[in-house]
């Protein structure tokens, strides 16, 4: 055997994968071969430095468990007859149904428009409402953890965003908290908490870190900045620390409503 | 009421088939997205999928292969859709993060940082197919086979990339495979590779014979 033949087989000697004749073959060569057994050394240590290096943590204690319940919520879907919508406590599967309707995704297919005439729409206003419509119609469910409290998913979502003191709360009559996920604006990371807030219709409330420095992607925003479009409405106001956004399929005025009415911020 | 037992029979099954690889899936997935609760999200959308397909699953066949196969595509299509985000933007936010250190030039991170974490610069800084293939093979223990089966290719193409990535990591880390025991820095074996290969053969013999 010489040094190509025996270099072939050194990498998978190395990962023990040759049968055990082929084995003995190489062995001898590399006993006498220094070339070939300096290449195996030096593979061998970078298998041995790569395995003893590399971190391995490992997942959450809670990991499985969601994984779990989400399998039972659509196990429980699948059984009930069709719809179930009219329930007044929305599943999971249930908001999928009503909002995946492709009739809806055409008609929401939005263009924007901006209260203020001669405004262009600011690509921040344009993202929360892409995040509030993938949300009810992405694949994995409209939220990421199913919650009733707001302060669970702040408490959740710790380590990616950091928590507020108060927490947000859509405090008006008919609004239910049906969970909260981590969504991404730009390259933000901030929560939105989704609302069913009666006849199947979704509000998403969204916080996030508001960034150190003035950036063309957020808005110039006062006090209130208002926006409209063919589809959701949009409402997005600040504090020093964060910017929130109302998103939902309401008029205007009943998501000013809510957004007067809101507790925590 | 049968039905309902039949579920939870179907969703013991899965369990017993995943639970044991959670780890792993988990790890895996943290290396390639470095972000802890992406890398939760990831998994657990993976094992809904699996579980979505589970009747698909042969009863038998490596449930470790077709689980991490289903996660390298669900892995694959998020980071497809992020990069789908507009670059500008991204350059413009992304500037806020504070954990934005990977974007350095390797080379510069390599002055500053722990043997660990140059390591695992230079595990980042290998295509995504190698990654891969490194990533199962070390620190998975999977088989040449397996790999092949997880990534759907043939088993040249395995051995290849792993060859080009051992290539790679060699270089990249050279400084620290010195061979000379008295002047490396990184932790080697401490036996000769010939002794460990006779021994590991030995071993087999042994259980083979
Ligand atoms: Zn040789």
């Amino acid at each position: 055997m010489d040094c190509e033949e025996a270099r072939f087989g050194l990498y998978a000697l190395l990962d023990d994968e040759l049968e055990v004749s082929k084995n003995l073959e190489i062995l001898s060569h590399l006993e006498g071969c220094p070339t070939c057994h300096r290449e195996l050394e030096l593979d061998m240590r970078v298998k041995s430095l790569v395995q003893a290096q590399l971190a391995a943590p490992a997942p959450s204690p809670e990991l499985w468990n969601r994984i779990v319940r989400r399998i039972d919520q659509e196990a429980e879907v699948a059984r009930r007859p069709s719809g179930g919508v009219a329930k007044w406590w929305p599943t999971a599967a249930a908001l999928r149904m009503v909002w995946g309707a492709p009739a809806i995704v055409l008609v929401l297919s939005f263009s924007l428009w901006i209260l203020h005439a001669g405004q262009v729409p600011s690509p921040f206003v344009e993202e929360l409402v892409q995040e509030h419509r993938g949300s009810v119609t992405r694949k994995r469910g409209p939220v990421d953890l199913p919650a009733t409290d707001p302060a669970e998913i702040v408490r959740h979502f710790r380590a990616e965003v950091p928590p507020s003191s108060p927490v947000p709360l859509l405090a008006q009559e008919g609004a239910r908290l049906v969970g909260g996920s981590l969504c991404h604006v730009g390259e933000a990371k901030g929560l939105r908490f989704t609302y069913e807030v009666g006849l199947g219709r979704i509000v998403s409330l969204f916080q996030m870190p508001r960034p150190t420095r003035a950036l063309p992607f957020w808005p110039r925003l006062g006090p209130r900045y208002i926006a409209q479009s063919q589809g959701p409405g949009v409402l997005v106001w600040g504090d020093a620390r964060f910017l929130y956004g109302l998103v939902g399929e309401l008029p205007q005025e009943d998501l000013q409503r809510l957004a007067s009415r809101m507790k925590g911020i | 009421m049968r039905e309902k037992a039949r579920g939870s029979g179907r969703r013991r099954e899965f369990e017993e088939l995943t639970l044991p690889h959670l780890g792993s899936l988990y790890r895996f997935t943290v290396q390639r997205v470095r972000n802890a609760a992406q890398a939760e999200d990831l998994v657990q959308e993976a094992c809904l999928k699996a579980y979505r397909g589970f009747d698909r699953f042969e009863r038998g066949t490596d449930a470790k292969a077709w689980l991490f196969r289903i996660l390298i595509n669900t892995i694959v299509d998020a980071q497809r859709k992020r990069s789908r985000e507009p670059t500008e933007l991204a350059v413009e936010i992304g500037t806020l993060k504070a954990e934005g250190s990977h974007l350095l030039d390797p080379e510069t991170q390599l002055m500053a940082e722990s043997l660990g974490q140059q390591v695992q610069v230079a595990i980042e800084a290998l295509p995504q197919d190698w990654q891969a293939v490194v990533l199962l093979s070390f620190v998975e223990g999977f088989t040449y086979k397996e790999i092949a089966k997880t990534l759907d290719c043939p088993i040249g193409t395995v051995m290849s990339r792993l060859y080009r990535a051992r290539q790679a990591l060699r270089h990249r880390l050279k400084r620290h495979l010195d061979v000379d025991p008295r002047r490396a820095t990184g932790t080697g074996p401490s036996v000769t590779p010939i002794a460990l290969l006779r021994a590991r053969r030995k071993a087999r013999d042994k259980k083979e014979g």
